[in-house]
């Protein structure tokens, strides 16, 4: 199913690289912009306490103040051009491990950079794909609106897969009681608890239609979806302890 | 504790790529772009309703056999008898839902 020969290399791969560059050196932009305006703020209120005071001492702190949103300032653009140096160097060679190249380069960029958009958003496990969604985007007459096309339904493969593992990991704690009245039972307790300290007695009388409901919702949840509940060890034993004797 | 295999629901456009699966036969199979051409339906429909099917085993998926010079291979498609069988059920369940309850039928009720 999957094919090797689409790994090899990537004519997309700078361009992965380029816009995490580009995104790094943009947040460093914004930090800098950040501390500039922190230093403004500082400067404005050391003017504005000394105008009206007359009192030095806080213009000592002002002065403190602008020293440390100058440090902050250099550290922040130091890191930013660092990574946006590593990202550079590195990119291409992440980005190539991620996006496949094709023995059928195509002719118009814009579909090839939205069929490698696909290709990387589907992930590696759909990666073997991209050589069926290629010849798609070849055989179409609009390739640029089919490639667009086909990032949509990476973007819905992505997000059915992520939705399966929720719904996975949503039964694997419902067929268990203790993995589903552990946290529930803790976060109700603690929530009874909170509702007692601040307001009283009377109105946690108020949070048991909560407790009642959530029980509803868990039985419903798995009878809707089919779930068994463990039976717990110390029961079974019994049962084949009883079973023995009979 | 064992996975139900992922549920399939008759919407307009399961039923829609089923008819076209159900009319072509192995010998003039269908692949992506023909599908979207033949139904009209995006790629961005297509692709991940293909995904579900093919997960659910109501569908096969193979590569076109031989390297055309000219294009990449296509990945076909046919519609497997687990697909032909629960696409049949589900269609008789659909239809005896639509028959009126209290609704009168000439010749009297039969069941």
């Amino acid at each position: 199913m999957k094919d090797d020969s689409y790994n090899r290399r990537s004519p997309y791969a700078s361009v992965a690289a380029s816009a995490a560059a580009i995104a790094v050196v943009s947040v460093a932009a914004g930090f800098f912009n950040a501390s500039k305006y922190k230093a403004s703020a500082a400067i404005a209120t050391a003017a504005a306490a000394t105008a009206s005071k007359n009192d030095y001492s806080i213009q000592v702190d002002a002065e403190t103040a602008i020293q440390e949103a100058a440090e902050y300032t250099n550290t922040a653009v130091a890191i930013a051009i660092t990574a946006a140096i590593v990202i550079i160097i590195t990119g291409p060679i992440i980005a190539k491990s991620y996006i496949p190249s094709f023995r059928h380069p195509l002719q118009q960029r814009g579909a090839a950079i939205a069929l490698t958009l696909a290709v990387w958003i589907g992930g590696p496990s759909q990666r073997w794909r991209a050589e069926d969604w290629l010849a798609a985007i070849t055989e179409s007459s609009r390739p640029i609106c089919y490639g667009l096309g086909l990032v949509v339904a990476a973007i819905r493969i992505r997000l059915h897969n992520l939705g399966e593992l929720l719904m996975v990991s949503a039964r694997w704690v419902l067929a268990s009681n203790w993995r589903t009245w552990g946290p529930l039972g803790s976060m109700m307790i603690f929530a009874a608890v909170n509702v007692y300290r601040s307001q009283g007695w009377g109105s946690v009388f108020y949070t048991l239609p909560t407790i009642i409901s959530f029980n509803v919702g868990v039985e419903w949840l798995r009878h809707r979806w089919g779930i068994e509940v463990k039976p717990k060890r110390s029961a079974e034993g019994s049962d084949k302890k009883q079973d023995n004797r009979t | 504790m064992t996975e139900p295999p992922p549920k399939i629901r008759l919407t307009t456009t399961t039923r829609l790529v089923l008819d076209l699966l159900l009319a072509t036969g192995p010998e003039d199979p269908l692949w992506g772009y023909r599908i979207t051409e033949e139904t009209g339906l995006g790629p961005g429909t297509v692709y991940p309703l293909l995904e579900r099917l093919e997960k659910a085993g109501w569908i096969t998926g193979s590569w076109e056999t031989g390297v055309p010079e000219d294009r990449p291979r296509r990945r076909f498609y046919v519609l497997s008898g687990t697909g032909r069988q629960e696409y049949a059920a589900l269609q008789a369940v659909r239809g005896r839902g639509r028959l009126p309850r209290w609704g009168w039928t000439p010749g009297g009720a039969q069941r």
